[in-house]
């Protein structure tokens, strides 16, 4: 932190005392943010002047929130390290969009719910363990529908890890403990496990449909890095592809996550400088699959759209001063309120992906899919019995798994993305 | 019960059902509250907050804000009403201990902490000969476990704190550490255009920014502290002090430039007061004596074994 002139510090020191110490009940609405707007300016500024009441304040602070407060501090999302294992994720990502956009627009295949499943499980799925087994398992139980040239997707997603920096870059946001996991087996195991099981003997043979042409070429093109305009065309022709499959398929279902995808795929094949950027795209759209929450306003897609494909940045949140949501889609340089239906005071946040869930007074839980652009509110019921107090601490590990802290002193967790709750 | 008459009579019209509701919530008929009472008590709390011409939509916004459960209960405990105080104990016993635990660090302190708070409480003292409870000065601002903390931490400032501080105020004086005495003596004579100067820049920042200020940089408290203080994110008060250590030098520059200074002499005068700054430098001074320090020492050699 900058440096003070010492003349800052000694008038800080030196100004008039101001009136009468506020009650501790004042003290307890400041911190609880249950205080009107004037009254708390009128406390604010007594503590700015009032090391004994300061000391007071921050005495008084949960002991429950001291952990909370510190944790996050450590695996912030600008961690380099994180940073570096959520492009690895992001590749792991795009391998499941690619496999749920494929079947989706091959009619031969099966319904488009299964996949949206096995992609969200691959995003989503708590258990490292269970995670790290689960690139290769759910290679051999696709074998019989995959073609080549979705294994060699896989196989092309595998060798991004080798140039991080470029990865780290691109891909700013949280990474999930699922998508690290999964990102430490890629980073750990090489390229070379995945390759092996894409060319497995087992795969070969399973494989007896004529894979999508231009998916091929473009993956083909990828691999062996021809020359730039060819590969231009192709990923063209794979975009156009995409769009056409993709809206004869669920013409409703009017999400603009493919051609984002698609553009990703199209931008990797253009500049093999920037490869480590389609990822990020493709994890966007990825992530849009997995979720299955497909249906979002054109605009708002739109201004997602384009950050994403210019910054490649993922939205940042944070709770004001005063308690309102916002979002950040440049880095944290310029910050927006998104409006969430109540008007609650919000004192907890998490994000996990596009998933955003905000806490606040009263057991008020909002929940968006879709990084904020439809909201949920989400009532918790544990034995009959709903949470009241109020939500001081949200932490969402994955889409599913997330926990929530009280005034109250009790936690309250879900395994099934809010559905259902525990309390303890 | 005067007060409670009074209470009904001086409620302004549209507010009636809005204390009903509040009395219903409340849940005060557990404990023997009676609606005139819950009605009487907040009355004291408007009185106490708000002006006595208030709006109604000040005074409803305000009633809406309350803890009414937690205020019902307090009230009757001081009333002492026994299924009240069952269910506070049940309530915050145990809990009482524990936060006198966390905030006094060491068992005996956190023991004579909580029983002193208990004795407040059950009213063990008196005041003009009246027993007086504690919780009857509970007004539901906030919850009733913060404001037991809060009280609790209170009584540790005062009794602990303060005295730590009287006792430890010269050592940290020569650290160059001030806490806030009475009159903290200038170290040099400043030029007042510099004070005033900079009383001109700090009342012009919001109270928040000022009371982030003075938490960080007065009394060294975390980000994650002042953060959960201001129920705002981490990140939040990084950027606000960030912004502010950079805004400040400059706005003081430009407040001593009206008042006559030039840039250069506005400058001097800022650095001349910044001490933290003047050790920076002389601390790189001293690294790079440093290192420049092995080859004079050669250099010296050389010419001793000239001379010699």
């Amino acid at each position: 932190m900058e440096q003070l002139p010492k003349i800052v510090t000694q008038r800080l020191q030196a100004m008039a005392k101001a009136g009468p110490h506020p009650d501790p009940n004042l003290l307890t609405a400041l911190v609880e943010k249950s205080l009107a707007e004037r009254e708390r300016i009128q406390v604010l500024t007594h503590l700015a002047q009032c090391a004994d009441c300061r000391d007071i304040v921050a005495v008084s602070l949960p002991e429950i929130e001291m952990a909370r407060a510190a944790a996050p501090a450590k695996s912030g999302w600008l961690s380099w390290r994180v940073l570096r294992w959520s492009a690895a994720a992001a590749c792991v990502v795009v391998v499941g969009t690619a496999v749920s956009l494929y079947r989706r627009a091959n009619p031969l295949s099966e319904a488009p719910r299964k996949y949206s499943v096995v992609a969200e499980k691959e995003a989503a799925s708590p258990s490292p363990q269970g995670l790290t087994a689960q690139p290769p398992e759910a290679t051999r139980r696709d074998a019989g529908t995959r073609s080549p040239a979705e294994d060699k997707l896989i196989a092309n997603a595998a060798p991004a890890p080798a140039s991080p920096d470029q990865q780290a870059a691109a891909a700013k946001g949280d990474l999930s403990p699922a998508g690290r996991a999964l990102s430490k087996q890629f980073g750990r195991e090489g390229p070379a496990k995945l390759q092996e099981a894409a060319s497995s003997p087992e795969h070969a043979r399973a494989d007896n449909r004529p894979p999508i042409p231009a998916a091929s070429q473009v993956t083909d093109a990828v691999a062996s890095g021809t020359s730039a305009g060819e590969l231009d065309t192709k990923a063209e022709q794979r975009n156009k592809q995409v769009d056409e499959f993709y809206f004869k398929d669920s013409g409703q279902l009017a999400d603009k996550a493919t051609p984002t995808l698609a553009e990703g795929v199209a931008g990797k094949a253009k500049d093999t400088a920037q490869r480590a950027k389609a990822p990020a795209a493709g994890m966007v759209g990825g992530a849009m699959v997995a979720n299955g929450k497909l249906a979002r306003s054109e605009a708002a897609e739109n201004e997602l759209k384009s950050s994403y494909a210019s910054n490649l940045v993922l939205p940042r949140w944070t709770l004001s001063s005063d308690g309102s949501l916002q979002r950040s889609l440049d880095a944290g340089k310029t910050w927006q309120a998104i409006p969430v239906p109540g008007n609650v005071t919000f004192r907890a946040l998490a994000a996990v992906g596009v998933e955003i869930w905000v806490g606040g007074a009263k057991g008020t839980l909002y929940h968006s899919s879709d990084a904020g652009e439809h909201w949920v509110q989400v009532k918790p019921t544990a034995g009959g019995k709903p949470l009241t107090a109020d939500i001081i601490g949200v932490e969402f590990t994955d889409a599913r798994h997330g926990k929530l802290t009280t005034a109250a002193n009790e936690t309250w967790t879900t395994a099934d993305a809010g559905q259902t709750w525990d309390r303890k | 019960m005067n007060d409670a008459i009074q209470s009904v009579a001086e409620l302004p019209a549209g507010l009636e059902s809005c204390v009903a509701e509040l009395y219903a919530k409340s849940a005060g008929e557990k404990y023997s509250v009676t609606a005139s009472e819950f009605s009487a008590i907040l009355l004291e709390v408007r009185k106490k907050y708000l002006a006595p011409d208030a709006s109604t939509d000040a005074i409803r916004e305000l009633y809406l804000s309350l803890r009414v459960e937690d205020l019902a209960l307090a009230r009757a405990c001081a009333a002492g009403n026994e299924r009240a105080w069952e269910v506070f104990m049940a309530r915050f016993r145990e809990k009482l201990y524990d936060v006198a635990g966390y905030i006094a660090k060491e068992s005996s302190a956190a023991r004579e902490l909580a029983d002193s708070l208990y004795a407040d409480l059950y009213g063990t003292t008196t005041r003009d000969g009246q027993r007086v409870c504690k919780l009857s000065s509970y007004t539901g601002r906030g919850s009733l476990e913060g404001w037991l903390r809060t009280v609790m931490a209170q009584e540790y400032v005062n009794r602990y704190r303060r005295q730590r501080r009287l006792v430890s105020l010269d050592e940290e004086n020569e650290e160059g550490k001030q806490f806030a005495a009475p009159d903290p003596a200038p170290v040099a004579a400043v030029d007042p255009r510099i004070e005033s100067a900079t009383d001109e820049v700090l009342s012009a920042l919001s109270a928040d920014d000022r009371f982030v200020l003075a938490a960080y940089y007065l009394d060294e408290r975390t980000l994650a502290e002042i953060a959960r203080i201001l129920g705002v994110h981490e990140s939040t008060i990084s950027r606000k002090l960030d912004k502010m250590a950079r805004s400040l030098r400059k706005q003081i520059l430009s407040a001593l430039g009206r008042r006559g200074m030039s840039r250069r002499q506005a400058q001097e005068a800022l650095e001349v007061d910044v001490r933290d700054l003047r050790v920076n430098i002389r601390s790189r001074l001293a690294q790079e004596r440093d290192t420049t320090a092995f080859p004079d020492r050669k250099a010296e050699a050389r010419a001793g074994d000239g001379s010699g």
